[in-house]
């Protein structure tokens, strides 16, 4: 366990300052956006205002109050979400090979650590999944900022409601924040295996070479079909299974996946790397 | 530790600000909650002991599925991935599925496609959900009936002649008597006409024993209708069909379409036959508003004293006493009550400047059982330009 916990904490500071210049990067994407957009807005409505005489209510009447719905559309807002998400995308990637490539092929020193190999593995995974999180921590964190933001340049008439609790708020807020915790939990299992299937891909590859990559790529294939079995069963046999029945079967392909992705990764860590 | 802070900080960073999200998520949630109660003004208690108002809540953006009853009401929370895992929300499909199960398993969860009686549960579908192939001559019909003392089930398929017209069959219910399984369905043809049909099955036999067309309409102008006035809801046999076929010309000025005739017709189903029925001149206006409910006919007409429903017995072919419901105004002029017509019971739901009436009368003799009002329960939260809107009320669960 503490082994585990050394190895998290190790993969974690190996990114922080990347990751603390992508936190930068949002923030000052968002931060600055918001006062861009609001200010435009505010400079329009003036305009507007003084050019055709309009009182501040027919100007509303006309051109509707500022929601911060506009923000959201904005790629002030958008890209530096996007741009997380390939970065970590990469990282599930990078986070394995950097050790077989970079420098002193440091994969050597670790595999030579006096503890299970697949404590690697599991650190790996894990410290993903602690950078992923701590992105969407952030993000809630660093919308309330925003908010602010846009409250202290917006006055109050020009404003539409807005609640970052609100489901029908935000789109893609709905995906990376889903409307309950258990389904914040479902999403992010999801999540967590699909990077377990992207690991052990790697190990097949970095296991037999050449020959691994078709390897990898039939695993993962096959990872996805059993995955999927269930949908396609849903689709294939309409109304023939009950709801539950198809949550339960998918719960079951799910433990199938991750089970058989994590003793694959420990026999090749095992028995097949090469180092 | 000290040399752990990165991982530390971003661990309680993770736990503190997803865990007070979704914490607050769920206060927020609950304070704003739409919360209903049923307060009763006159009349026996007991009428909404069983009864359910199953509506739609709509206030600005916020919109949710709210079961109203005698205990308040409740959420259908059908936003979050795991509520929407909890299986349908009509009553009897569900009490289907609880109590036959297995038989259940691949069934639409259309109540007009079964018939029930003490004995049996049947189902009818058209395969391809009735939608028909291009050059095909059939479509089969199948039939799966529960025998629920012994819990067996015998399922048949019949191929039915389709014409090449023909683009998809809709079924409209299902008559069961003296061993003949008669299902009423809609023909919907490619060219934009439409033709009902009662298809009559001989369940000893397990074939098709007759396909009746009932009523037909051939042009080419998909705004010509078939109209079924009986419920889609109705799992027990109903010996009349009431059904309207409408025929529109060009548009008048008011952009509506001028009607060229209108022919309105009753199919006995014990004797298999069909008359017009001719509705008189003062009611014609509200004939798209008709209920049919066992032998008689209702037609609502609302005022602003109230509902006059006007009552006509098919058997005695006579129009009868009719029905009186006297409200206040509605609090939205262009808005009808709901209305309701269940087990010899009238449910009819009127909206207050301050809440909604609902009103349960016997339907033979007009009297008033039940008045209470739907009011908000934490008025404090809420937009008072909200609407609740009633899909349905269910009388026994």
């Amino acid at each position: 366990m503490k082994n585990y916990l050394k190895l998290v904490h190790f993969e974690v500071n190996r990114f922080f300052k990347f990751y603390l210049i992508l936190i930068g990067l949002t923030a000052l994407s968002q931060l600055i956006g918001a006062i861009i957009i609001s200010q435009g807005y505010m400079k329009n409505a003036k305009q507007v205002m003084a050019e055709q005489q309009f009182s501040m209510n027919q100007y509303i009447e006309k051109h509707g109050t500022f929601s911060f719905y506009h923000f959201k559309q904005s790629e002030w807002f958008l890209l530096p979400i996007f741009l997380c998400i390939t970065v970590l995308i990469i990282y599930v990637f990078f986070i394995w090979y950097r050790d077989w490539f970079g420098k002193n092929t440091f994969i050597y020193r670790l595999l030579m650590l006096p503890t299970e190999r697949i404590t690697i593995y599991f650190a790996k995974l894990t410290a993903i999944m602690l950078l992923v999180l701590g992105l969407i921590a952030f993000q809630i964190v660093l919308i309330l900022f925003d908010k602010q933001i846009v409250n202290s340049v917006i006055p109050i008439d020009f404003q539409s409601s807005f609640s970052i609790y609100d489901k029908n708020s935000l789109e893609i807020w709905s995906w990376l924040y889903p409307n309950t915790f258990p389904d914040f939990i479902l999403i992010y299992a999801v999540g967590l295996l699909f990077v377990a299937v992207v690991f052990t891909a790697i190990l097949i590859e970095r296991s037999y070479g050449f020959k691994g990559i078709l390897g990898a790529i039939l695993y993962g294939l096959l990872s996805l079909g059993v995955f999927f079995v269930p949908i396609f069963l849903a689709n294939f046999y309409p109304n023939y299974f009950y709801p539950m029945e198809i949550f339960i079967l998918e719960l079951v392909a799910f433990m199938i996946v991750l089970g058989s992705a994590i003793w694959l990764a420990n026999h090749l860590l095992k028995h097949k790397i090469r180092v | 530790m000290k040399k752990y802070w990165q991982t530390i900080l971003i661990a309680v960073i993770v736990v503190g600000t997803i865990g007070s999200y979704y914490f607050l998520q769920v206060a927020m949630a609950s304070n704003n909650d739409v919360s209903f109660k049923i307060e009763t003004i006159s009349g026996n208690k007991d009428e909404i002991k069983n009864l359910t108002l199953q509506t739609t809540y709509q206030s600005g953006v916020n919109h949710r599925w709210l079961y109203i009853s005698k205990d308040g009401s409740t959420i259908l929370n059908k936003s979050s991935l795991i509520g929407s895992l909890k299986g349908t929300n009509k009553p009897i499909i569900q009490k289907f599925v609880d109590q036959h199960r297995h038989f259940m398993r691949g069934k639409e969860s259309n109540l007009s496609q079964y018939f029930e009686d003490k004995e049996r549960l049947i189902y009818t579908a058209f395969q391809n959900n009735g939608q028909k192939e291009i050059g095909d001559n059939f479509l089969p019909l199948q039939i799966d009936i529960l025998y629920k003392k012994t819990n067996d089930n015998s399922f048949f398929e019949i191929d039915t002649p389709v014409q090449s017209s023909i683009d998809w069959i809709k079924i409209n219910d299902v008559y069961v008597a003296h061993g003949k399984i008669k299902i009423l369905a809609t023909n919907y043809l490619y060219n934009g006409g439409e033709e009902l049909h009662i298809y009559t099955v001989d369940e000893n036999k397990k074939e098709l024993e007759k396909d009746a067309i009932i009523a037909k309409l051939t042009s080419e102008e998909i705004v010509n209708a078939i109209r079924v006035f009986n419920a889609n809801d109705t799992i027990q046999n109903q010996e009349y069909y009431l059904y309207m076929v409408e025929k529109f010309g060009k548009h008048k000025e008011n952009g509506e379409r001028e009607i060229t005739s209108s022919q309105i017709y009753l199919y006995n189903n014990v004797t298999n036959e069909r008359e017009e029925w001719i509705i008189p001149d003062e009611l014609k206006p509200y004939r798209k508003s008709m209920v049919i409910h066992g032998t008689n006919i209702f037609i609502p007409v609302y005022s602003a004293n109230g509902l006059k429903l006007s009552r006509y017995s098919i058997e005695k072919k006579q129009w009868e006493e009719p029905v009186m419901i006297n409200y206040e105004r509605t609090a939205r002029d262009n808005e009808i009550p709901f209305l309701q017509i269940t087990d010899s019971k009238l449910y009819l739901v009127n909206r207050m400047t301050d809440g909604y009436t609902l009103f349960i009368n016997e339907l033979r003799t007009g009297e008033s059982l039940y008045e209470g009002k739907i009011v908000n329960d934490k008025k404090e939260n809420q937009n008072p330009d909200y609407s609740l809107n009633i899909e349905q009320i269910n009388s026994n669960q």
